[in-house]
């Protein structure tokens, strides 16, 4: 799965593989898993009203989409991922002497971000929940990313930071929310809010 | 006093302050520091219990008391940190304690990640701790950088406290299980650099139990001649229901702390889920005073990832970068191409060296600046420490200031005009330093040589510069010119070796003016090596010199079982003749093999004129890799393949040109716009518009608005390429584009990235908008 997201993340829609670049593509996944320090955190919180509204830390959760997602939940977990700085700044260094190599290292770093978050999430044990719901997807505001962080204390947790922007860095990061307590839902292409000017989806492809 | 005490008395800490204020209903997310203000009789009476169980120190509750992290606070960051400190008083004055008990200012992470791999700057970094630290410093006793990951956001701390207080200042840092800290830090690194920069006190806290913390704490133990602390969890963190508990209770944890307390700890304390109790029982079963350690002090030079150790077998300093008698590495210094600076590291590093020798000085340049800027690159990058190499103590200095690790200063001589110079750079920063055997000319004798390393060794030790962080240079001489002094350099390496020092030398001077240089270079390494030479400065890209080395160590049993030999040796029939395919020189292109490039290139160039091959192979080929990208029969990797490897070929091409003629196109500038951390984009436009010849000037990733109108002034681009990720910072391309337009820039602006339509591009007032790298070579093919 690692290698077809890859793929997909760079961009390939069916061109023939050449056996150097499938031999690349093998290497990046090898040191990606060799380089990464994948670590994980989640902090389960109960769910109050239709907006909805988490008590215990005084916050609404802002906007239609989480609203929508989270209609039947009981709970809400904040859930916070990374592979850590040192696959970063191998990217890095393959940036100045194997942009090829740098490119693939990227996607297949978000391919493998991708995996973990779904292994994390799937060994929570929660069979009923929403899928990962991010800040910047939609009507989410990236500025809640600010909040999760701060309740995971992800800095001390996972040595992940944010930019006055609110961006995460390291890059190959991941703070959202998700439902707990609907009966499961699954991700569907047709109803996303980016369904207009998808690059997948216009590719004929799906994102997930 | 307490530095009196330090290093000899065992001195307690407090535990966890965060663990007493959940008990106490501080909720996740709320701000603990605000408690200062508005309940301050709660800090104060956690401080009194923390000091009655015994505390000899108690922090502040200041963990992220920072500008930055309390910007979303009801408070000044400020105020907050005088109520802290005041709460911290008060509560020593109710227990009495006012002559024995001392407060430290504790000061966390800020919060925001340093460049290169963060957004904020190091002097940013440093300002923020100054402002904290000149708040409150009148009050507290010392200052303590605890659960700190990043090594180089530590050392700017440090320099805030030192060059303003005179303030003890205590450093622990934070170890997951992989033995390193978040940022990639090691143990034996983080001594070597904090030791270096006058930490008083430096251990480890947090993360981890007692039990876990073990090989971090012996190894650290083991090689810092500074007092060290340790502040442990109570026991590994477990997860019930979305909280954090830990299960190791008082009288655990101090059975598992004794261990620690008889082997040479200086001070003890707690973390996460530590209580009163804990070092009310800690304090029990604590001696009185630290155990004596006996450490081995040897000659250590880090990154901020690794660090080399002298002694154990001869360490390798590549010398390439250095523009002496380079002309390319000279022109792109001239003008401004660092990128080829970095390449060169990267071959360096991948040829095995182990240390690489900076040296930029040149007629014309700004040193200090050009210095300060090289470092900084390299080190996003390379993961080998730098030597610092100058003859201008201010380039020195800057270097030193913003080097991440404990950086190896080339060098000063037996002058005491230099040493006068560098010794207090070397001392404040923490450096290891290259003595040259040298005064007023280079002595003929080896006994001279030797009298002025005994004059350099003592000189430094009035500056408090020991024996193991001094390297004494005793100065290869021509064979050619001084055929009967050769010698003299290799009796002195024997006997400066006797005054406890490690040696290096620049090998391949001795080989000016002769034949077959490298027969003559290896054998002088040989001899060298033999010697005592622990340093030499090399090409590691000379397979036989490397080699040399290799055998040196196996014959001198340092490379035991002959382990590194045989992996190194083993395959070098092999990479001699790698496979060569039959390729011409147009498919080569378009298949992207940029291993064979080269030297297919400069086969074409035998029969062909160097602007024959570019118009009649290289652009018809790239041509056809541009329409099978766009056609859709290749992909994204592809297309930077074929585009790297024509970057090659046109290198091998533009060696034939005579002075002055110039192929390039352009130049364009090109910036991934301020607050966008995320540049992987655009280089690779930059690499695609590179092989069409375009010469790119690349400005980086979150490129400040003032910068990008620097830089159109400066060099009068003729386009500028902008690029940004995400669409809260297309707001902050507008303001680019507005800032340019003000500057009168005349030249296209043409932007590109994933949230950016052709519409987007038009509202805020950018000329073009291209959608890849591809449709960017079409559209400067067609506006330049």
């Amino acid at each position: 799965m690692i290698k077809e997201n890859a793929l997909k993340y760079l961009g390939h829609t069916g061109q023939q593989i050449t056996d150097e670049m499938e031999s690349l593509l093998d290497e990046c996944i090898r040191e990606v898993k060799q380089v990464s320090q994948p670590k994980a955190v989640s902090r389960r919180f109960e769910l109050f009203g239709a907006l909805p509204q988490i008590k215990e830390l005084g916050l609404s959760l802002p906007g239609d989409q989480i609203r929508e997602a989270f209609l039947q939940c009981s709970h809400c977990l904040f859930i916070g991922a990374t592979l850590g700085v040192t696959l970063e700044r191998k990217v890095k260094y393959y940036e100045k002497s194997n942009m090829t190599k740098a490119a693939v290292m990227d996607a297949v770093g978000s391919a493998y971000l991708e995996a973990y978050c779904d292994e994390y999430e799937e060994g929570l044990g929660y069979p009923n929940r929403s899928y990962r719901l991010c800040p910047g997807y939609g009507d989410i505001p990236l500025s809640l990313n600010r909040e999760i962080a701060r309740v995971l204390d992800v800095g001390k947790t996972l040595g992940v930071t944010l930019t006055p922007d609110h961006l995460m860095i390291p890059q190959k990061s991941m703070l959202g929310l998700i439902g707990i307590g609907t009966p499961e839902r699954k991700k569907q292409c047709g109803q996303c809010v980016m369904r207009e000017d998808c690059v997948f989806r216009k590719r004929g492809q799906r994102c997930y | 006093m307490l530095l009196d005490r330090i290093g000899k008395d065992l001195l307690i800490f407090d535990g966890a302050m965060g663990t007493q204020l959940q008990e106490a209903g501080l909720r996740a997310g709320d701000i603990p520091e605000e408690l200062n203000i508005d309940r301050p009789e709660l800090i104060i009476s956690i401080h009194e219990k923390y000091l009655e169980a015994g505390a000899d120190f108690i922090t502040t509750n200041t963990f992220g008391c920072n500008e930055l992290k309390m910007q979303e606070s009801k408070y000044g960051y400020r105020d907050m940190l005088r109520a802290a400190v005041s709460n911290a008083n008060e509560a020593r004055k109710n227990a009495g304690r006012e002559h024995d008990a001392y407060i430290v200012l504790d000061i966390g992470p800020i919060g925001q990640l340093l460049e290169p791999m963060g957004t904020l700057t190091f002097d940013e970094a440093y300002d923020i701790v100054l402002s904290q630290v000149e708040t409150v410093k009148d009050d507290v006793d010392a200052v303590l950088f605890e659960t700190m990951s990043d090594l180089y956001e530590v050392k700017a701390g440090i320099l805030a406290v030192k060059e303003h207080t005179s303030l003890p200042v205590f450093v622990t840092m934070t170890f997951e299980q992989n033995r390193r800290t978040l940022s990639g830090n090691d143990p034996v690194t983080f001594v070597n650099t904090v030791q270096g920069l006058g930490a008083d006190m430096l251990g480890v806290n947090c993360s981890l139990g007692p039990a876990e913390l073990g090989p971090i704490i012996e190894e650290i133990l083991s090689v810092s001649s500074v007092p060290v602390m340790i502040q442990p969890n109570a026991g590994l963190p477990c997860l019930e229901h979305g909280e954090t508990h830990y299960h190791v209770t008082g009288d655990e944890y101090a059975r598992l702390m004794q261990g620690y307390l008889q082997d040479g700890i200086s001070a003890a304390g707690g973390c996460c889920g530590t209580t009163p109790e804990f070092i009310r029982k800690l304090k029990a079963a604590a001696p009185k005073k630290a155990a004596p350690r006996k450490i081995e002090k040897k000659t250590r030079v880090s990154s901020q990832t690794k660090t080399v150790t002298f002694g154990d077998r001869v360490i390798v300093c590549g010398e390439r970068l250095n523009p002496t008698g380079k002309k390319k590495l000279k022109l792109a210094l001239k003008e401004e191409r660092y990128d080829e600076l970095v390449s060169e590291a990267i071959k360096q590093d991948e040829a095995g060296a182990d240390v690489l020798d900076v040296n930029v000085g040149l007629p014309g340049i700004d040193e200090p600046e050009t210095m300060k800027h090289v470092v900084k690159l390299l080190q996003e990058v390379i993961t080998l420490p730098l030597q610092i190499d100058s003859s201008n103590a201010r380039a020195i200095e800057l270097a030193c200031r913003y080097y991440n690790g404990k950086p190896l200063i080339n060098s000063v001589n037996g002058k005491d005009e230099v040493m006068e110079a560098v010794f207090p750079i070397v001392k404040k920063y923490g450096g290891v330093v290259i003595g040259l055997t040298l005064d007023e000319g280079i002595p003929l004798k080896a006994e001279e040589r030797f009298e002025i390393a005994q004059k350099i060794i003592a000189k430094a030790a009035e500056y408090g510069i020991g024996k193991e962080e001094i390297i004494i240079d005793c100065l290869t001489l021509t064979a050619s010119a001084q055929q009967k002094e050769v010698k003299e350099t290799l009796k002195a390496i024997e006997m400066v070796k006797k005054l406890g020092v490690h040696t290096v030398l620049g090998v391949s001077n001795v080989s000016f003016g002769l034949p077959n240089r490298p027969l003559l270079n290896r054998t002088f390494l040989a001899l060298a090596m033999q010697a005592g030479l622990d340093l030499p400065i090399i090409n590691p890209l000379d397979r036989e010199l490397m080699g040399t080395i290799d055998a040196f160590h196996v014959l001198f049993y340092k490379d035991i079982d002959s382990e590194s030999y045989i992996r190194n040796q083993s395959n070098t029939a092999e990479t001699k003749t790698a496979v060569q395919t039959e390729f011409p020189l147009h498919d080569i292109i378009i298949h992207g093999l940029k291993e064979e490039v080269e030297a297919k290139t400069r086969k074409e160039l035998e029969k062909k004129e160097p602007l024959e091959l570019i118009n009649e192979v290289i652009i018809p080929a790239l041509n056809v890799v541009g329409k099978d990208y766009e056609t859709g029969k290749i992909f994204l990797p592809q297309l930077i393949q074929s585009a790297e490897t024509t970057k090659k070929a046109f290198e091998v091409v533009k060696k034939c040109f005579s002075a002055g003629a110039n192929e390039e196109k352009g130049p364009v500038l090109m910036a991934t716009v301020e607050g966008d951390i995320h540049d992987i984009g655009k280089n690779i436009v930059k690499v695609v518009l590179e092989s069409y010849g375009y010469r790119v000037i690349d400005l980086g990733k979150d490129v400040k608005i003032e910068k990008v109108a620097e830089a159109w002034n400066k060099y009068q681009p003729k386009a500028i390429g902008l690029s940004a990720l995400m669409t809260t910072t297309v707001v902050s391309m507008e303001k680019t584009i507005q800032r340019l337009r003000e500057e009168d820039c005349t030249c296209p602006i043409w932007v590109g990235g994933a949230v950016l339509t052709e519409d987007i591009a038009k509202n805020i007032g950018a000329d073009y908008y291209a959608e890849d790298a591809m449709a960017s070579v079409a559209l400067l093919e067609r506006i330049i």
